[in-house]
C-alpha cells in the first residue's frame, strides 16, 4: 500500500476523531450517535497501521487492488450508517407524532375546562 | 343509549368546516344513539380554528402540522378517553354525507361488523365521478388488498368508516401518517376485526382542492401499495408502534 495512502488514512482519521470530540463536548452530538464514527477512526487507523489486513481480504475477496477494497468497505459503512439513521429518523417521527397529540389533546382539555369554570 | 363520536379531520377548511357542522348538527338523529362530533383542526394555516372558535365548535387544535393519518389518530384517541362506542372518519371538507349515517354504522350496532367502510361505489347506482386514471388506481389497490388480507373492498380509499369500542382502541395505538385509509383497513382485518362495506352516499367537494393531486398520485400508489402489502405480511401479534403510543 502507497506510504501516502497510508498518511492520508491516519490524517482523515485524525480529523474526523477531533470532528466528532469537539461536537461532544458541545453538546451538539450524543456519545450513543457519535461511536459509529469512533469506530470508523479506529478501522482507518488500523488498517493504515496494519496494511497486512487489507492485502489478506483481498485475497479472500478476489479483489486486485487494495485502494478499491477501501473504497467498497468505505461505502458499505456509509449505508450501514445512514440506513440507522433512517430508522431513528422514523422512530423520531413518531415520538414528534405522539407528543404532538398528547400535548394537543392536553391543551384542549385545559381550554375547555377553563371555559367551563368561566361559565359557572 | 349509545355514544357515537364523529371525528372530522379539518386542514385549512376554513370554506367548509362551519356548514360541515351544520349539517351534522342538523341531522335528524338516530333512536337510542347520541352524536357527538369533535373538529380535529390539523394546524390549519387559515382562518380554520378562528371560525371553530367564534362559532363555540369542539375544536382540539394540533400544536403543529400532522397529516391526515396523525390528525385522525387524534380523533381516536379521544373517543378512546370519552368512552365513546362508536367513532366515524368524516370529512372536514362536506364530502360526506350524514344521512348516510344510519346505515354505516348499523352493522356495528347490530354486532355484526367491528369496522364499516362506507364505499360510493358498491352499488352502480350512485353518479360520483371519477377518472378514468384513479378508478384503475382503486380497482388496483382493492385487488391487492384482497390478495394479501382475502379482504374485499370495492371503496379502498374511502374517508367515511365506522369503528366499534374495539377498532378503535386499536387504531387509537396503531394507525399511519400519510394516506392511511387502506393500510388500516388491512392492519384491521389481520388483527381479527369483521370489517364490512356499506353503501353510501358522497358528495362533490364543495371548496378547496382535494389532498392528493396529480403531482402526489404516483407517490400515493408506490406508498400505498407497499404499505398494504408490509401490513399484509405483517404477523398478527406484532403491533405497529405500540412502544410510542398509549392512551
Amino acid at each position: 500500500m502507497p506510504i501516502l495512502l497510508r498518511i492520508e488514512m491516519i490524517v482523515l482519521a485524525l480529523i474526523i476523531a477531533v470532528v466528532v470530540i469537539v461536537s461532544i463536548n458541545r453538546k451538539k452530538l450524543m456519545i450513543q450517535y457519535s461511536l459509529v464514527w469512533l469506530v470508523l477512526v479506529v478501522a482507518l487507523v488500523v488498517v493504515a497501521g496494519f496494511p497486512q489486513i487489507i492485502f489478506a481480504l483481498c485475497t479472500i475477496f478476489g479483489i486486485q487492488t487494495p485502494s478499491n477494497l477501501i473504497y467498497l468497505l468505505g461505502l458499505i459503512a456509509l449505508l450501514l450508517i445512514t440506513f440507522s439513521q433512517s430508522r431513528i429518523l422514523s422512530k423520531q417521527t413518531e415520538r414528534i407524532k405522539f407528543l404532538t397529540q398528547s400535548v394537543s389533546i392536553e391543551k384542549y382539555q385545559a381550554e375547555k375546562k377553563e371555559n367551563e369554570d368561566h361559565d359557572e | 343509549m349509545k355514544k357515537v363520536l364523529l371525528i372530522l379531520p379539518a386542514y385549512n377548511e376554513e370554506g367548509n368546516i362551519l356548514n360541515t357542522v351544520k349539517q351534522i348538527l342538523e341531522f335528524r338523529g338516530i333512536e337510542d344513539v347520541q352524536v357527538d362530533y369533535v373538529v380535529i383542526n390539523d394546524g390549519s394555516t387559515d382562518s380554520t380554528e378562528a371560525i371553530c372558535k367564534k362559532n363555540g365548535l369542539n375544536c382540539l387544535t394540533l400544536v403543529q402540522n400532522l397529516g391526515i393519518g396523525g390528525a385522525v389518530q387524534t380523533g381516536y384517541i379521544y373517543a378512546v378517553k370519552g368512552g365513546y362506542d362508536i367513532a366515524v372518519q368524516f370529512d372536514g371538507d362536506g364530502q360526506h354525507d350524514i344521512n348516510s349515517l344510519p346505515q354505516l354504522i348499523a352493522p356495528i350496532l347490530a354486532g355484526k361488523a367491528d369496522f364499516t367502510v362506507g364505499s360510493r361505489f358498491l352499488e352502480k347506482k350512485d353518479t360520483f365521478r371519477s377518472t378514468l386514471m384513479r378508478r384503475i388506481g382503486i380497482k388496483w389497490l382493492s385487488c391487492l388488498i384482497r390478495l394479501v388480507s382475502a379482504l374485499h373492498l370495492a371503496d379502498v380509499t374511502s374517508g367515511y368508516r365506522a369503528a366499534n369500542k374495539a377498532a378503535i382502541a386499536f387504531l387509537a395505538r396503531n394507525y399511519p401518517m400519510d394516506y392511511p385509509e387502506p393500510e388500516s383497513a388491512v392492519a384491521l382485518k389481520k388483527a381479527g376485526f369483521r370489517i364490512k362495506e356499506v353503501q353510501v352516499n358522497m358528495f362533490e367537494r364543495a371548496t378547496g382542492k382535494s389532498s392528493i393531486n396529480f403531482g402526489k398520485s404516483i407517490y400515493y400508489m408506490i406508498k400505498v401499495s407497499l404499505a398494504i402489502v408490509c401490513a399484509g405480511i405483517q404477523r398478527k401479534e406484532k403491533v405497529i408502534h405500540a412502544d410510542t403510543a398509549s392512551d
